[in-house]
């Protein structure tokens, strides 16, 4: 299919020079393609930052016409600009702003529901005067046996009217082409009067007006598009089914989160072994020293840390961003509403609150698709209970200590990590629904929007711009605690024990490499564990073990549960250090359970296992998280709020667990 | 000559495939702006797709999805149906 030229029924004016630099506006409803069009115009050079004055995220991009440059603003999608939602109130500072300042309006409208769209247009023509309207999706609407004369819309409105595919980029030159010749005109036409009322008309005044222009611009031909609507109802039946509708969700969403991780692992093991070479690198090119230890342990391991994420990110946007595009979200949403709306969540939330498996991070920043700011608030403040990956490693050494003699039991107690967030995740949001945000989650209403097949291009910048966006906000926080907690457990440098110079002095001795290997590596966990002990990380383990004492914790422990706060995952790391332990798992989890109080005890007791397993369910321990939840929700305090909740609940709960079991006598 | 008076009834009681018009949404003014700038007003015409949860409704080129707590709120004037 083929689209006809652009249509410009404004008068030609005089040119003069147009400006260096232009700004305008991509307005439209949602799921009209505008985030495509903003694409074919921008591309690569796209970039995400707030709307000036709000925390809400927009693309800018630049389109280079000759001597001409473009700012290309892509406006969140709005049904009419008189709703009272935060994108509406977006655009119209925006459009005040345009105004005043003579920027491009460019209007996205869906040529086959015209009269609907043509409402926003009313409204924008009413007061703004420099805009072009782009008639897309005239494929759908030739399937629903609609054709729209397009010279006709343009002299009704009298601006250009571009007719558009923008899903295959079909009219876009020509939309270019409008735009040099709006930029050129020095003096903008006037605007329109709907029904020769006033600027503000009421909505059944703009109403009527849209039906009457799009019954002189639409006419219904033969095909009367009765397949594509059946197709689309017998979909509709299956997909939003209590029964199939959930088998079918299930489906997709295992398939989706089994694709996520088959993706990522490659791309995993790619950057883990980048940085392990660049940190040998390091190593084999710097003296031993302060500096050397800093970059390898602190500077490259911390950006590992957070770099080694980034393909599951990725994929997991472009994934989502697939889905979204096929319309099939819309439809989950409702198969997921009956159960969340019980907790005070929105049928909206259950992307977010599956994203939160895989990370939080990403999870908190789709709760971008639920329109009201109750519900995403909500959904924001419990997201962080869910099960990330990066708990995965604690669970696993915990499990194994809890459930030592009993290997069967701990699949089970793993698999009950997870149902313990999820069911702390709805219970906190019905606590807050009847508290600090009183309300019920609003009732779903949702346009459907048409089945299509998806844009790979699409799917590609939004996982890109959400990488980026990740790398940025997580990239910077992690590093710097990795940074700190590096020069925290390095210092003050502690004298070797006598113990390791004796093996260290054996090393040198034995004529075997591989038994001198065994004594340096037996030498150097005895030099770190010292050094743990004797640092300033030891230090504030000594210092806060009180607070942790009534959960049944030492020193050692309670020194793991500080490290792990700015990231859970250093636990491990941090216990196998402390206890002297191999890399391998086996030898983690065996040295853990050997280590010893200041007074002979086990410090991993059952019940005290059982209180950290509880304590890492529930506890935030992730400063990246913070980070994220005091950009989305545009305030600390709800970032502080997350984080004092979540710790409580925490402490409380596995106090509880820990006092039970002592009195039970399991200890 | 009796003139037969279409009562209004809430959406979530009208079969799959009755049209008619908008009477009444009580609901809060958000969700009512949002309806009514999806095409749902007293002047344009629907056809409920599918009933139950959820409700699925069709107005002009717009398919609306509303919750059965929804539909049970929003109150319709039936076109009779089809002899």
């Amino acid at each position: 299919m083929t689209v006809a030229p652009v249509i410009d029924a404004t008068p030609e004016q005089p040119g003069t020079p147009a400006p260096a630099r232009l700004r305008a506006l991509l307005v439209g409803n949602p799921n009209t393609g505008k985030t495509t069009l903003f694409n074919l115009l921008c591309g690569a050079r796209a970039k995400t930052s707030n709307f000036p004055g709000t925390t809400t995220a927009l693309r800018t991009g630049i389109l280079r016409r000759g001597h001409l440059s473009v700012e290309v603003l892509d406006m969140p999608g709005i049904y009419d600009e008189m709703l009272d939602t935060p994108e509406a109130r977006i655009v119209r500072t925006a459009m005040s702003d345009a105004r005043q300042k003579g920027d491009l309006v460019i209007v996205i409208v869906d040529a086959s529901n015209l009269s609907r769209h043509l409402i926003l247009v009313g409204q924008l023509l009413a007061a703004h005067t420099r805009l072009i309207i782009c008639l897309n999706m005239l494929d759908v609407a030739k399937r629903r046996g609609l054709e729209v004369d397009a010279a006709a819309l343009a002299q009704r409105l009298g601006v250009p009217v571009v007719p558009m595919i923008a899903s295959r980029g079909l009219g876009i030159e020509d939309l270019r082409r409008a735009i040099d010749r709006v930029a050129m005109e020095h003096a903008p036409g006037k605007a329109i009067a709907i029904a020769g009322g006033p600027a503000d008309a009421s909505h059944d005044v703009l109403s009527g007006w849209a039906r009457g222009v799009a019954a002189g611009a639409v006419r219904q031909t033969d095909q009367d598009g009765r397949s594509a609507r059946e197709f689309t109802e017998r979909m509709d039946r299956v997909l939003t089914h209590p029964v199939f509708g959930f088998a079918a969700f299930i489906a997709v969403m295992g398939g989706l989160f089994w694709a996520l991780f088959f993706l990522a692992k490659v791309p995993m093991q790619l950057i883990d072994a980048t940085f392990a070479g660049l940190s040998s690198l390091v190593q084999q090119y710097l003296p031993a020293g302060a500096v050397r230890d800093l970059l390898t342990d602190g500077v490259i391991g911390g950006i590992a840390g957070t770099v080694v994420f980034l393909p599951q990110i990725c994929f997991l946007f472009f994934l989502i961003s697939l889905l979204e595009d096929t319309g099939y979200l819309a439809r989950a949403a409702f198969v997921m509403d009956r159960f969340l709306h019980r907790f005070g969540l929105p049928g909206h939330a259950f992307v977010p609150l599956l994203t939160a498996h895989a990370c939080a991070l990403p999870g908190i920043m789709s709760t971008r698709l639920i329109p009201d700011r109750r519900d995403r608030l909500v959904t924001i403040l419990v997201a962080p209970f869910m099960s990330c990956s990066a708990r995965l490693p604690v669970f696993v050494m915990l499990t194994s200590l809890l459930f030592a003699g009993h290997p069967t039991l701990a699949p089970v107690a793993f698999a009950g990590c997870f149902m313990l967030g999820a069911g702390a995740a709805f219970l906190s949001a019905m606590l807050f629904s009847h508290t600090i945000l009183k309300g019920r989650a609003r009732p779903i209403i949702l346009e459907l929007p048409a089945y299509q097949v998806p844009s790979i291009r699409n799917a590609v910048l939004t996982a890109r711009d959400q990488g980026l966006s990740f790398l940025k906000t997580a990239g910077t926080a992690i590093m710097a605690i990795c940074v700190v907690m590096w020069w925290l457990s390095a210092f003050p440098h502690v004298k070797p024990p006598a113990e390791a110079v004796a093996l260290r002095a054996q090393a040198a001795a034995t004529p075997v490499a591989a038994d001198a290997t065994a004594l340096t590596d037996q030498a150097a966990r005895l030099e770190s564990r010292a050094q743990q002990a004797g640092s300033l990380a030891g230090w504030l383990g000594h210092a806060i073990q009180p607070v942790f004492a009534p959960l049944g914790y030492d020193w050692q422990l309670s020194a793991g549960l500080l490290t792990s706060f700015l990231a859970r995952e250093v636990f491990v790391s941090t216990m196998a250090v402390l206890a002297g332990a191999g890399d391998d798992q086996a030898g983690v989890i065996s040295g853990v359970q050997s280590m010893r109080r200041e007074d002979g005890r086990p410090v991993f007791t059952p019940a005290t296992s059982a209180s950290a397993l509880v304590f890492f369910v529930l506890a935030m321990q992730c400063l990246p998280t913070l980070a994220v939840t005091r950009r989305e929700s545009g305030s600390l305090k709800w970032a502080a709020l997350q984080l004092g909740y979540m710790s409580g609940v925490a402490y409380v709960t596995a106090f509880v667990v820990y006092q039970s079991l002592t009195a039970l006598g399991v200890s | 000559m009796s003139q037969v008076r279409i009562q209004p009834v809430a959406l979530s009681a009208l079969a799959a495939g009755r049209t008619g018009k908008l009477h009444e949404a009580r609901l809060d003014a958000q969700s009512v702006g949002l309806l009514r700038a999806l095409g749902l007003s007293g002047a344009e015409e629907f056809r409920l797709c599918k009933a139950g949860e959820p409700c699925i409704l069709q107005v002009g080129g717009t398919r609306i999805g509303v919750s059965r707590t929804v539909a049970s709120q929003i109150f319709v004037i039936p076109d009779p149906p089809a002899v």
